[in-house]
């Protein structure tokens, strides 16, 4: 990623390493000489944190994949180097049925993504997963965009992730509303 | 509040008209056992719904479709093997 541009990220389709969510039992390296430990869940890693003198900060094994996902944001300062994206999810595995439903648009938390290779750059059918958020860091981001959405679907995707993550919007909905009021029915100047 | 679909062949029911609800009710009349509603009042009461009612987790609203994808892509099951075109065009 560093020899892109780091403008024109939000909406592109790009591969890149994504690790998977660690989960317990938890897998710990201890160095070449020993196996990996195994920690049962972490309430377990958090005792041996306090009681047995086990540093807070350890190697997890966690297996990663390399995969396409939809970028969500800019990086115009490259302050920061961790990207917000979702994961995307491959159709020919679900059931016919399911596959149908998704191809309807009758699935929010899944936005279709048809084969078109000129725009989407995927030669397999695949879904946006609205659900499966990640962070990637710039390095494990393949320098390239294979393809890209365009404004109109990402003003789809943002809205349905607004509702998926639980944000409540209407706060600031009512501030906007107001401010707009009283522009409108301020004074002139 | 997640709604079901199903087929007006699979099912038999009486059909009320809009502004009435028709209770069916088992234990001669002491137990109501479903509300059935004309779709322009259950709309009405969705719009109420999600102006007064709490706040709900999206999660509720999952449907098993989105969950069974979603499970797959956490697992990496849902790609049987790598798109190398796509692949390769990101590499070029």
């Amino acid at each position: 990623m560093s020899d892109q541009p780091a403008t024109g990220l939000r909406g592109a389709i790009v591969w890149a390493i994504t690790p998977y969510v660690p989960e317990a039992p938890f897998r710990l390296w201890l160095g070449d000489r020993h196996p990996p430990g195994e920690v049962a869940d972490a309430k377990a890693f958090a005792q041996q944190v306090r009681r047995q003198g086990l540093d807070a900060e350890q190697t997890f094994l966690v297996k990663g994949k390399l995969r396409p996902v939809l970028l969500l944001q800019d990086r115009p300062r490259r302050a920061l180097r961790e990207i917000v994206a979702l994961r995307m999810v491959r159709l020919e595995t679900l059931p016919e049925a399911q596959q149908a439903s998704i191809r309807d648009q009758r699935e929010p938390s899944l936005f279709h993504l048809p084969v078109r290779a000129a725009k989407y750059g995927l030669s397999k059918e695949m879904a946006i997963d609205l659900n499966a958020l990640v962070r990637v860091h710039a390095s494990a981001i393949l320098p390239r965009a294979v393809g890209r959405l365009d404004d109109n679907e990402l003003r789809v995707v943002g809205q349905r992730l607004v509702e998926h993550l639980d944000i409540d919007l209407e706060p600031l909905l009512a501030r906007l509303v107001e401010e707009r009021l009283e522009a409108l029915t301020g004074p002139e100047e | 509040m997640r709604t079901k679909q199903v087929s007006a062949n699979e099912t038999r029911f009486p059909e009320p008209l809009a502004g009435e609800a028709i209770v069916v009710s088992k234990y001669a009349e002491s137990r109501r056992k479903a509300v059935i509603l004309h779709p322009d009042d259950f709309d009405l009461f969705e719009r109420y719904r999600s102006i007064f009612a709490a706040r709900e987790p999206y999660e509720l609203r999952l449907t098993d479709t989105a969950l069974a994808a979603h499970d797959l892509g956490e697992r990496g099951a849902d790609e049987p093997d790598l798109d190398i075109e796509s692949l390769d065009r990101a590499l070029s």
